[in-house]
């Protein structure tokens, strides 16, 4: 367990730092946005129509530009990295370097093994993205950067982007316990979302694309309704569905 | 006759990788405070048996009962019951050695930290050495000291001296036959036969996922000192040797111009004197010299040790 926690700690402080910094970068280039905003659209207007309704979100509202920089942006990108980096190496990794027959011949249950594992990577995924959304106001005043957005508003859109990245984190996680090799996952798992986020950013294609579920109007609509239980659910049933299939494959490799 | 309340008992167990039989239905019973060597050839069903009874490996067939607890539905009761070193070499590089026991004998008793630390001094490994600087023999060596360390009844141990110098693997060896006095059931697989002799009392000997033999050790040395070998040449023609089989009886056996048979008393005299006459002479006879992995080679046919 020491040795869990200590990795998950580092991993959590490592993404802390980036989200953390990220989110500096873009309250402090605000002022400058508000300035820009009208080549910045029409610039959008140029590449895509989806583009274009994201960008006019953006700049809609303080809360629009929050969504469009913290969470569609960087959070869908760096936290699905984060999420697949953090659940490939699970059990790939002991599979990888032999250490597999080791940790399973402890006397550790099964399940123990399984869940403590899934929540040490999940809450280094989940806490640095509610500490950084908590921490939003307290940075705007030290950057004196006025920004009306409620932290509570802040803190359901981490809710919802951790349920969102979940999928992708119970995804590598499951695939960590199939496949012998991290890097396949990595690389898999990446050029595959990497294709879903493209995906998105092309017209009548976006609707096939998971990111449509954590977009920017996604977002901006949680400021005057709260998101429906379908939303909610849709993202967690997935992830917990995938985790399972990852559990029984566990069992099927440790059976006793 | 069985032990009545072995540590260790096996029922048909078996197991099947699609086509291959990696392990033939097997019974076996270990008793309390026995050292149990599993000896065979590469392939054999050795390892395949270790996985099978700490549940790293789900059997086709059969059951396993581990101090008096089964497997199926216990395993966690039956890895707190059993310790285990793997055959593969296996170390979490990035860990000291110290690093390594804490996280392997998590779960365990107390002292069990402790044990592993002084098994490992008196081996000579550096507990805060990573294990990324370790040799393939020190790497070993540090599973054997955490497979040892915990006060747990059973201890599986898959090949422990392999790869080791010959002064560690005599530490090994002595330090097994410290953990046989001390009344523990221990199951040690090995390719050598010698060790296997030197710190067991019954060896159990494996062939294509089968056991062909399954021995006290000192029966055994007996039946190899009275082993007597006829050498004939490879160019001794098969129908010459026919008669020579015959006349020694039942249980001889001829190969590759050699007549081996395993003679029921400490006199070879008697049994030369049945051979006939017109039997090809031999070109070297050889009786009360033979090793272990000899008599298997000889009466079983097994190459590999």
């Amino acid at each position: 367990m020491p040795q869990l926690l200590r990795t998950s700690v580092l991993r959590s402080i490592g993404l802390f730092v980036l989200l953390f910094g990220h989110l500096a970068i873009a309250i402090a280039f605000y002022p400058t946005f508000l300035e820009q905003k009208g080549a910045l659209l029409a610039m959008a207007e140029g590449v895509s129509k989806i583009l274009a309704r994201d960008a006019a979100l953006a700049a809609k509202s303080d809360w629009g530009y929050v969504c469009g920089q913290q969470f569609f942006k960087f959070s869908n990108t760096l936290g699905t990295g984060a999420a697949v980096m953090f659940a490939a190496g699970a059990v790939a990794s002991d599979t990888q370097r032999g250490t597999l027959e080791l940790v399973l011949s402890r006397p550790v249950s099964r399940t123990r093994l399984y869940l403590e594992r899934w929540i040490a990577g999940a809450l280094a995924l989940a806490v640095p993205m509610f500490l950084v959304s908590a921490l939003f106001r307290p940075l705007c005043d030290v950057l004196g950067v006025t920004i009306s957005v409620p932290t509570s508003l802040m803190l359901e859109a981490a809710a919802y982007e951790t349920a969102f990245l979940s999928i992708f984190y119970s995804v590598a996680f499951t695939w960590s316990v199939f496949a012998p090799r991290v890097l396949t996952i990595v690389l898999g798992l990446i050029f595959g979302t990497i294709g879903m986020y493209a995906l998105y950013l092309i017209p009548d294609a976006n609707a096939w694309s998971i990111y449509q579920w954590a977009d920017v109007r996604t977002f901006f609509d949680m400021q005057s309704r709260p998101l429906s239980a379908t939303q909610w659910l849709r993202p967690l049933a997935i992830s917990a569905a995938v985790a399972l299939v990852g559990w029984y494959g566990f069992r099927r490799r440790a059976p006793y | 006759m069985p032990p009545v309340d072995p540590a260790i008992r096996v029922a048909g167990l078996s197991r099947r990788f699609g086509r291959t039989l990696a392990l033939a239905p097997l019974d076996l019973e270990v008793e309390r405070g026995a050292v149990c060597g599993l000896v065979g050839p590469n392939g054999s069903g050795k390892s395949t048996l270790m996985r099978l009874l700490i549940g790293l490996v789900t059997p086709t067939t059969g059951t396993v009962e581990v101090d008096g607890v089964r497997l199926a539905g216990e395993g966690r009761a039956v890895r707190e019951r059993t310790s285990y070193a793997p055959g593969e070499i296996a170390a979490f590089g990035e860990l000291t050695l110290e690093q390594q026991f804490r996280f392997l004998l998590r779960g365990r008793d107390r002292g069990a930290r402790e044990r592993a630390h002084a098994l490992a001094e008196r081996l000579g490994l550096p507990l805060r050495g990573r294990l990324r600087t370790f040799s393939h023999g020190m790497k070993r060596q540090a599973l054997f000291c955490a497979a040892l360390a915990p006060d747990v009844p059973v201890l599986l141990l898959d090949e422990p001296t392999a790869g080791l110098d010959p002064s560690k693997r005599g530490e090994v060896v002595a330090i097994l036959r410290e953990v046989a006095r001390a009344g523990r059931c221990v199951l040690l697989s090995s390719h050598h036969f010698g060790e296997v002799a030197k710190c067991c009392e019954r060896v159990v000997f494996m062939a294509k996922g089968r056991v062909v033999a399954d021995e006290v050790t000192e029966a055994l040395e007996r039946r190899a000192r009275r082993l007597l070998t006829l050498e004939f040449g490879d160019d001794a023609p098969a129908a010459a040797l026919g008669p020579v089989v015959a006349a020694l009886g039942v249980g001889a056996r001829t190969s590759a111009g050699r007549v081996t048979c395993e003679l029921a008393d400490d006199d070879p005299i008697s049994a030369l004197r049945r051979l006939p006459h017109d039997a090809p002479p031999p070109r070297t006879i050889t009786f009360g010299t033979h090793s272990l992995e000899e008599l298997y080679r000889d009466l079983y046919g097994v190459e590999g040790l």
